[in-house]
């Protein structure tokens, strides 16, 4: 069975502006960017693609070190759960516009906003005890 | 008691503010005076409604302090020493109850209700930032970077070399669907917070003064011949940063480096906390459609100025070009 991997654009909003994707973790605010070939990899990862064929076109493409450094993008990706596996993916991919130039598909990941929220949180209200009142669950 | 009652504008929509006590007026009136006055008459008896009066005892018999949400999409957030509480609730407006102390707070003074503010614009297209802005002619600029970066010093360099002032601490930016629409940006308080350290060396000493923050910032209210505009169309976004030695020249950003520096220091909590993907959304938009520069500053404040200045016309012929 062919392992698909698809962006989980539910959680990431994204944007590619000028060769750079930012996507953002709605849940916890945390800021992601994708710069090298990524942007090109992450096309593909929208629409839903094969790792393994995606794998080998980039090694043919720059050489087999690219294919090791794509693998472990991907990795890194499925690691923080910004694209998830399936069996299937509902349209094809769109053809990538690769970069003329080779550079490694880097993540970076910004704590910024999250530490906004985690510094200031939004608490839930107790909706028995009136508010503000924090939800006994939520407190600490 | 003491009613009042104002009818203003405020980024193109309506909102009704009245308060019950003249301390109550005397914390937000010199905050908002620069707001339009919603003369339509249609407007009469809509738009938001935002109360400011004195704290119950009700209010007070919370000891809680942060902030929290409520159902149907709204927040509270609750001070405490001196108190206040402000809520934002999206089918009644905004409230703003504070004690005696909490009125003549300088924190309440330079910023009433942002909190509430934040919350009623927030959306896709639009977001209250923690950035200050000016505008030469009627090319704006925001002015980004961490509180004593110098954001509030930059400012007011620059009204007092003839730009209009929008703001030191917090402004509301809208970015609406057209891409070839420019940004805006909207005053929301005419206050500024300033160090004894940057009020000396502008001259702002004398400046009416408002009350103290608790970093013994001075909030003041900045007279003519400085103007304060409630909107101007962006046309640059500038980082504002130390410099290391003397005085050194702006220098591009990408916009991924740009919406960098925003996430880092201007998004404000209440931006960030109620919806990330909405902060997300408006700040690309923004770094999509507006250059950005980081810039090196030093105390030579003329030079500050003169180098915001150079950078709204190039970033202006840039977009018009």
């Amino acid at each position: 069975m062919t392992d698909y991997l698809i962006a989980n654009t539910t959680r990431y909003p994204h944007e590619t502006i000028d060769g750079e994707t930012l996507l953002i973790d709605s849940e916890t605010g945390h800021l992601l960017l994708i710069s090298g070939i990524g942007p090109s990899i992450w096309d593909r990862l929208v629409a839903g693609v094969a790792a393994e064929p995606l794998i080998a076109e980039v090694s043919v493409l720059f050489g087999a070190e690219a294919g090791t450094a794509c693998r472990a993008f991907l990795d890194a990706l499925a690691d923080a759960q910004v694209v998830v596996r399936t069996e299937s993916v509902s349209s094809p991919a769109s053809a990538l516009a690769w970069p003329a130039a080779y550079a490694p598909p880097v993540l970076e990941r910004f704590d910024d906003i999250a530490n906004i929220i985690a510094m200031d949180p939004i608490h839930d209200v107790d909706q028995t005890a009136g508010w503000p009142r924090q939800r006994r669950d939520a407190a600490g | 008691m003491t009613g009042w009652r104002h009818q203003l504008v405020l980024a193109g929509r309506s909102l009704r503010i009245e308060g019950n006590s003249e301390a109550a007026r005397e914390a937000v009136a010199p905050a908002l005076a620069h707001l339009q006055r919603d003369l339509d008459a249609r407007h009469a008896e809509s738009g938001l409604q935002w109360i400011v009066e004195d704290a119950t005892d009700d209010d007070r018999r919370t000891d809680a302090q942060g902030v929290y949400r409520l159902p149907g999409g709204g927040l509270t957030m609750v001070q405490q020493d001196p108190f206040s509480i402000v809520t934002f609730a999206p089918d009644r407006g905004i409230r703003l109850a504070a004690s005696p102390a909490g009125f003549a707070s300088g924190d309440l003074r330079a910023h009433p209700g942002s909190i509430a503010l934040g919350a009623w614009f927030s959306g896709p297209a639009a977001q209250v930032l923690h950035v200050g802005a000016v505008a030469f002619g009627s090319c704006g600029v925001l002015l980004v970077g961490a509180s004593g970066a110098g954001k509030s010093t930059s400012v007011l360099a620059c009204a007092l070399a003839g730009a209009d002032f929008l703001g030191d601490d917090l402004c509301l930016v809208t970015v609406g669907d057209d891409p070839n629409a420019p940004p805006n940006v909207h005053s929301l308080f005419a206050t500024a917070k300033l160090n004894p350290d940057s009020a000396r060396r502008l001259g702002a000493d004398a400046w009416p003064t408002l009350g103290t923050t608790p970093k013994d910032k001075v909030v003041t209210h900045p007279p003519p011949p400085i103007r304060i505009i409630p909107s101007a169309p962006l046309v640059a976004v500038v980082v504002l940063a130390r410099s290391g030695g003397g005085p050194g020249a702006p220098t591009p950003l990408r916009p991924a480096e740009a919406f960098g520096a925003l996430a880092a220091t201007g998004a404000s909590p209440c931006s960030g906390a109620l919806s990330p993907s909405l902060w997300f959304s408006a700040m690309s938009r923004l770094v999509r459609r507006v250059p950005a520069y980081r810039l090196p500053i030093t105390w030579d404040l003329e030079r500050v100025a003169g180098d915001i200045r150079r950078i709204a016309d190039h970033a202006a012929r840039r977009l018009n070009a």
